[in-house]
């Protein structure tokens, strides 16, 4: 077993774990990253390609903005940190510049008006286009983190959080590459480690490290989790070859002013898609193929062949042949051939889950609600995005929060490293070592998979409530075969021991999404009830939060939205 | 749908760095990624094959192997009867088809792999115009296949950087806040050992040869000349 000590151990190494342990760092504290994946490479390197910068409103201090996060929200959201986001948006931009990362701008250089693009639900342009695409800020977190003198564990997999009931002290985890079992006492720790979009796979375009292993972290410590029903789904992603499922290619402004929507048959199923929300046009898409009349590869068909002979269609053709979104276009063409590339052939296409706005319940500095010396940043938070989160918001939040979450936890550094127990190290050492070379029944990539496919069928876009108490039924049979799994005594890079891990993530956060989803009976944001297909502001102006009870159950409960500033 | 097969080279550092083709036989539908047919082996008959993936759409680098001795990113690179599958060369490996990243970024480390400014900003957000280049650069997968494919590359000689540490320092070269000595830095790394044989050709499309290792060999091949004179 190794040991390590520092001031700050930050789990994850995307954009908020960066920001959070460079911030840290450059306040004097003896930081410590720890990485599933290599830092940078998970999904802050896979954006879309913009960021949110603010209005260039001068003394409106981004009113408008404000406004839009919670409108577009659906009220949700904790208004306070829409305030302080809207209040900050451009320091986002200084962080990613100062890190090495450069956003679009224009032709002298200069962030203005010409270089801002409007996005659906903000009411004006306030984005900026990052021109060297996600990849581009991968390496500028890159940059950012060598420049420091940061202890940096890649390939390491925190398995469990160390912690005297809500106190936490560190973490404990396993070094992939060396095969050994790590212990990482700290002082304070903050969770970066993204949503759990992976709980949908094939149906997701997260990358594969997103497992939601921070929300059940936060959880096991006493952390609640707010509206985990709300998962952003877009509506158009690839449904073959299998390798590639659940790609994005498309959001409903790419259906364009000519584009259809059909059904196997040729049924125009949602006329003017292009101007619907994304769950409207997710929801449409599955009813049409639950009712039998969806393709071969279980989609419906996107045919987009008229939009090249109307002047606005054909702007849109030339960013997806040419432009900004080339990348998809590269996509198409392998997936389904140069006449869909080319838009003279429909696309087969059906909705994946992208992001999560539920997480971990934190205030404006990232503390982690109810759990001493633990932060938390990036999208693992809940609460900020209310019901849907605009496009290039997250971006934007995930540099504010980071630095504000780095900033407190070295303000507020304790004098001295606890000296936790060695009994309750040897315990989760124990519980580790005992997991190599079990020889139970099922083989955890087999579970997980079988998780995953309950989770699209049954807690996907488009529920009910027999649909939700069944997949809650199935999660709990998943729970037991979780109990009895087969892996290898291989010490280095044990794949099955790393898949049993991040199932044990999983289980906890399928059950709080399905949970949270059967307890909101309405339809709002982005999570949408067939039985109640309406908005309830009477009923349902509430959070539903998630938390672990002394017998280790997850207890459901609600409570009305703080509305703070502005109301429906 | 088809069957077929294809040969994986395994690696296994528990046992003694035994390595072997071991051979699988899959189903594949017409556009079957690699990735597909790695993610099949792994789920129906051996959850202990290792190998790296993210984003399953060529954004991420993670998951660049070499196919029949050509590196490609697994994800997008359709999958072949008869396909030789392996880890990309001269890299340290961990297991199987994934090998270790870290130990060339904390060699690098020493010669400042970032952003190093003479003055503050200005203004912010600051004016500046980056060049094309950079823009090119930084969409850089940082997937190795390029170390991969220079014959002159080893990771156990250290007095040669390879394309990567190249890309890496005319990603600063370019950047128009950097101040540092980068093609001094590319002469440290050795560039003067680059052959020039273009063999470096990056899977993700920037023009390697063009726009990093010809500008730092004729910057060197002049200063060559000029001490010379």
């Amino acid at each position: 077993m190794i040991y390590k000590d520092c001031d700050l151990l930050c789990i994850g190494g995307g954009g908020a774990g960066v920001t959070a342990s460079v911030t840290a760092s450059r306040k004097g504290a003896k930081v410590i990253i720890a990485s599933k994946e290599p830092v940078g490479y998970g999904n802050t390197r896979i954006i879309g390609g913009v960021m949110a910068y603010g209005d260039l409103d001068g003394d409106k201090k981004g009113e408008d903005f404000f406004r839009d996060m919670v409108v577009g929200g659906d009220f949700l959201n904790n208004q306070e940190f829409c305030r302080m986001l809207a209040e900050n948006a451009p320091e986002a931009t200084f962080i990613l510049e100062g890190f090495g990362g450069v956003l679009g701008r224009d032709g002298e250089g200069k962030i203005s008006e010409k270089a801002l693009v409007q996005l659906g639900g903000h009411t004006s342009p306030r984005t900026l286009l990052v021109p060297s695409t996600g990849p581009g800020i991968g390496q500028a977190l890159r940059y950012a983190i060598f420049r420091e003198n940061i202890e940096i564990l890649e390939r390491t997999l925190i398995t469990d959080l160390i912690h005297e009931g809500n106190r936490v002290f560190g973490a404990v985890g396993y070094e992939l590459s060396s095969g050994e079992i790590i212990v990482i006492r700290a002082k304070k720790t903050v969770l970066a480690t993204g949503g759990a979009g992976w709980i949908y796979y094939p149906r997701t375009d997260v990358t594969r490290a997103v497992t939601g292993d921070g929300f059940t972290l936060a959880l096991n410590s006493g952390a609640e989790l707010i509206d985990m029903e709300q998962v952003q789904f877009i509506p158009f992603s690839l449904t073959h070859p299998p390798g590639l499922v659940g790609i994005v290619v498309g959001e409903p402004f790419t259906a364009g002013p000519e584009g259809i929507l059909m059904n196997a048959q040729g049924k125009d199923i949602l006329p003017g898609a292009n101007l619907k929300t994304r769950a409207e046009v997710a929801n449409a898409i599955i009813l049409e193929v639950e009712k039998g009349n969806g393709t071969e590869h279980g989609g419906c068909l996107l045919d987009l062949k008229n939009n090249k002979n109307h002047p606005g269609g054909k702007i849109l053709y030339e960013q997806f042949t040419t432009g900004l979104f080339k990348n998809i276009t590269d996509i198409v063409r392998y997936a389904y051939g140069p006449k869909a590339a080319s838009w003279d052939e429909p696309w087969d296409v059906y909705p994946t889950a992208h992001y999560f706005m539920g997480g971990v319940v934190i205030d404006v500095w990232g503390r982690v609600k109810g759990v001493e010396n633990l932060f938390a940043c990036g999208e693992v938070c809940g609460g900020i995005h209310g019901g849907n989160r605009l496009g290039s918001v997250s971006l934007m939040e995930l540099f504010i929060l980071g630095k504000r979450v780095g900033e407190c936890a070295s303000a507020e550094m304790n004098e001295e490293i606890h000296k936790v127990d060695q009994d309750s190290l040897n315990y989760y050492r124990d519980k580790l070592r005992r997991m190599f070379g079990s020889q139970g029944k099922h083989r955890p990539v087999e579970v997980k998979r079988e998780l995953q496919k309950i989770m699209w069928d049954y807690v996907g876009p488009a529920r009910t409530e027999n649909k939700l108490k069944k997949g809650i039924e199935l999660l709990s049979s998943i729970r037991e075969k979780a109990d009895d799994l087969h892996i290898s005594n291989a010490k280095i890079y044990n794949t099955e021991f790393i898949d049993a891990i991040e199932l044990g993530f999983m289980i906890p956060v399928s059950i709080s999404v399905a949970e949270s989803a059967l307890r909101r009976e309405e339809s709002r944001g982005s999570h949408v009830r067939l039985d109640y297909p309406q908005r309830d502001d009477e009923n349902w102006l509430k959070n539903i939060i998630i938390r672990m009870n002394n017998e280790n159950e997850l207890e459901v409960t609600s409570r009305p939205v703080r509305l703070t500033e502005i109301r429906p | 749908m088809s069957k077929i097969t294809v040969k994986i080279l395994r690696n296994n550092p528990d046992g003694g760095e035994i390595k072997d083709f071991e051979q699988y036989s899959i189903n594949i539908n017409k556009n079957s990624t690699i990735l597909e047919g790695l993610l099949q082996i792994y789920e129906r008959y051996d959850s202990t094959l290792s190998f790296g993936y993210g984003c399953r759409v060529k954004n991420c680098g993670l998951c660049a192997v070499n196919a029949n001795g050509k590196p490609c990113y697994a994800c997008v690179t359709r999958i072949e009867d008869g396909m030789e599958i392996s880890a990309l060369n001269h890299l340290p490996l961990i297991r199987d088809l994934v090998f270790d990243r870290e130990r060339f970024f904390a060699f690098l480390n020493s010669y400042s792999p970032y952003v190093e400014r003479k003055d503050a900003p200005e203004t912010l957000p600051e004016t500046m115009v980056q060049p094309p280049e950079h823009t090119l650069l930084m969409s850089c997968r940082e997937c190795f296949a390029c170390m991969s494919l220079c014959p002159q590359y080893d990771h156990n000689d250290e007095s040669f950087g390879g394309p990567l540490a190249f890309v890496k320092l005319a990603q600063l070269h370019y950047d128009c806040r950097d101040a540092m000595d980068r093609p001094l830095q590319a002469e440290q790394l050795g560039i003067s050992n680059c052959v020039d044989c273009k063999k470096c050709a990056c899977i993700s499309g920037i023009p390697l040869n063009k726009i990093v290792i010809r500008p730092f060999l004729e910057l060197f091949q002049n200063k060559d000349k000029e001490q010379n004179r």
